[in-house]
């Protein structure tokens, strides 16, 4: 059966088109490929259990191959169902790294109106998908809270109709979030989306606020205000990692367990707005980021191994792409890119950008990214064009230099404007990719845990997956 | 092991690959992976591909790339035939697993 592979130095590793993989000495793989295993012998048998050999019953296990590609591939069936609205540019932090370069807190012409916002709500219920998330961005959002409420009362409106699974979060800084607001919200389906990005000191250097320094503790009371009227997992939180943070994961996995979070997505900086502008600063080199990845996730296994359930988001999208036949929808890594087929973004004007990615290029002033507009562009126009289908076309990483051949490719993805970012030209050169390597350096970590085959060390991993704690 | 490569200036390398071992193809993948660290030109002449190696760092050890360049070279050749042995089978498998939703 079809299958790609990569050479360690003391063996090679194997997997098929759906993700199944194993290890073989560099003596049995010579027989593989020239075709002289020997069958009945565990080598014979692992092969065959993982779909890489078929002796008989071909057609069997084609059917059974398929199955499991439709069902990783299950994103495609869906379309757009993550929907970003941009309510204001206008922002109260003053993040180092801001991506989206926010506007002055006092000028509302960066705000989204209502007519526009009518238009962008009609649209969204156009997509064909039985899902739909609304996801309110910014600068912050709720500095425009008056156009929230609109949106989410018209949604809910049109969904009576519709009977979509609808869902809304709103990310923001939290700092502006009051008891009249949560009272508000808590009548809605709506989740919190915030950002923390480690202790106080941190925190601080990271994300101040234009008129205080110290906006941790305002964010923590803030979220705690969340918990008590929407609920305990009504909000999560994010990090973004600087040139600040890169050697201080533990702590900030400590913070975020005392915030009582059961989770953490360790985010490498977005080369993107003030964020690739100030790199010089900010940034790090990428094999800085691989090597505090490793180890703050060995960290987060031991305070796992110890009975406290608290997962990393990026290796447990790369688990259940690695250990499950299930899609992850994580748009950032899919195949075909996720760009406006899983999540697109509507800008406070009206603009339509393939991902938050595009629209953060756009806010420097290059709108390659940009596929029409809400009040002069039909729903077939934006979603439909051949701009959209040509940018999708070149991010299958099935067929992308290099990416095609890849004994990782099943776990992961291609993002067309990360390339385009950092190496000039959507499709990208995996060589000099940073993104690239990245990727293939943690997915091929997780794998090495994996092939420790350690009970313990499994069970963590299955928590991890199936979101649920289990007794080590 | 046969003299496969010839140092052209201290950082210019030249590689003969016979052209009834590996094809093209392979040549240009494995070629492709070496992009970060070189320059490459590839060359066709009479039975041979030749491949001009220059280093863009001058630190680079160049005889070290030549030699992985052949690893690789082997290993694009194995992905090549993988490709061409299951190729049907893994069109079949994708048309099957999409054969509900495609028109």
């Amino acid at each position: 059966m079809p299958f790609r592979f990569e050479r360690f130095p003391d063996r090679v590793f194997i997997s098929n088109e759906v993700g199944e993989f194993l290890f073989l000495s560099y003596d049995d793989f010579d027989n593989l490929i020239s075709h002289k295993i020997q069958p009945n012998n565990d080598i014979y048998n692992n092969l065959k259990s993982k779909q890489i050999i078929a002796d008989r019953n071909i057609d069997d296990v084609v059917n059974l191959l398929s199955t499991k590609l439709r069902t990783k591939k299950h994103f495609l069936t869906e379309f757009t169902s993550l929907h970003m609205i941009v309510a204001s540019l206008r922002c109260n932090s003053n993040c180092s790294y801001c991506q989206v370069s926010k506007k002055d807190l006092c000028d509302v012409s960066f705000d989204l109106n209502k007519k526009t916002a009518k238009q962008i709500v009609e649209k969204i219920f156009e997509s064909p998908s039985p899902n739909i998330k609304i996801e309110f961005q910014g600068g912050e959002p709720l500095l425009n809270f008056e156009i929230i409420k609109y949106i989410i009362n018209l949604a809910e409106w049109k969904n009576i109709f519709k009977k979509k699974n609808l869902e809304f979060v709103i990310c923001t800084n939290l700092t502006l979030i009051d008891e009249k607001m949560l009272k508000w919200l808590k009548g809605h389906r709506v989740y919190i989306s915030t950002s923390i990005d480690g202790p106080k000191e941190l925190h601080n250097l990271n994300r101040p606020l234009h008129d205080n320094e110290n906006s941790f503790e305002l964010v923590v009371e803030k979220i705690n205000l969340c918990r008590k009227y929407l609920g305990t997992d009504s909000v999560s939180a994010l990090m973004t990692t600087t040139s600040h943070t890169i050697g201080n994961f533990n702590q900030i996995v400590d913070k975020y367990i005392e915030l009582e979070f059961n989770s953490i997505f360790l985010r490498s900086l977005n080369p993107y707005g003030f964020a690739k502008r100030d790199k010089h600063k900010l940034a790090y080199p990428i094999d800085d980021f691989i090597n505090s990845y490793k180890k703050a996730l060995d960290y987060i296994i031991q305070i796992n191994m110890r009975g406290i359930f608290f997962a990393e988001g990026y290796a447990t999208i790369l688990l259940t792409r690695i250990l499950t036949p299930f899609s992850t929808g994580f748009v950032d890594l899919q195949s075909p890119a996720g760009v406006a087929i899983s999540g697109v973004i509507f800008d406070y004007d009206g603009d339509v950008y393939v991902s938050d990615e595009g629209r953060m290029l756009a806010s420097v002033g290059d709108k390659s990214f940009r596929i029409g507009n809400v009040s002069s562009n039909s729903y077939q126009e934006i979603f439909n064009s051949d701009y959209l289908r040509q940018i999708i076309n070149d991010s299958v990483a099935e067929s992308l230099p290099e990416c095609a051949t890849c004994a990782y490719l099943a776990y992961c993805g291609a993002d067309p404007v990360r390339n385009y970012s950092e190496q000039g030209d959507i499709i990208g050169n995996r060589t000099t990719s940073e993104i690239c390597k990245k990727n293939k350096s943690i997915i091929k970590h997780l794998i090495s845990l994996l092939e420790r085959n350690d009970n313990k060390l499994n069970r963590v991993f299955w928590s991890w997956i199936t979101r649920q704690s289990i007794d080590i | 092991m046969k003299d496969i490569f010839k140092q052209v200036e201290s950082n210019k390398l030249l590689l003969k690959i016979d052209d009834s071992i590996y094809e093209k193809e392979a040549v240009l993948n494995a070629s492709y992976k070496f992009t970060d660290k070189c320059y490459i030109n590839i060359e066709s002449v009479d039975s041979k591909i030749e491949v001009y190696f220059r280093c863009k760092d001058n630190s680079t050890n160049i005889e070290e790339i030549a030699l992985s360049f052949e690893n690789e070279l082997i290993d694009q050749q194995v992905r090549i035939n993988i490709g061409r042995e299951f190729k049907e089978i893994r069109e079949g498998l994708v048309k099957k697993a999409f054969s509900s939703i495609s028109k």
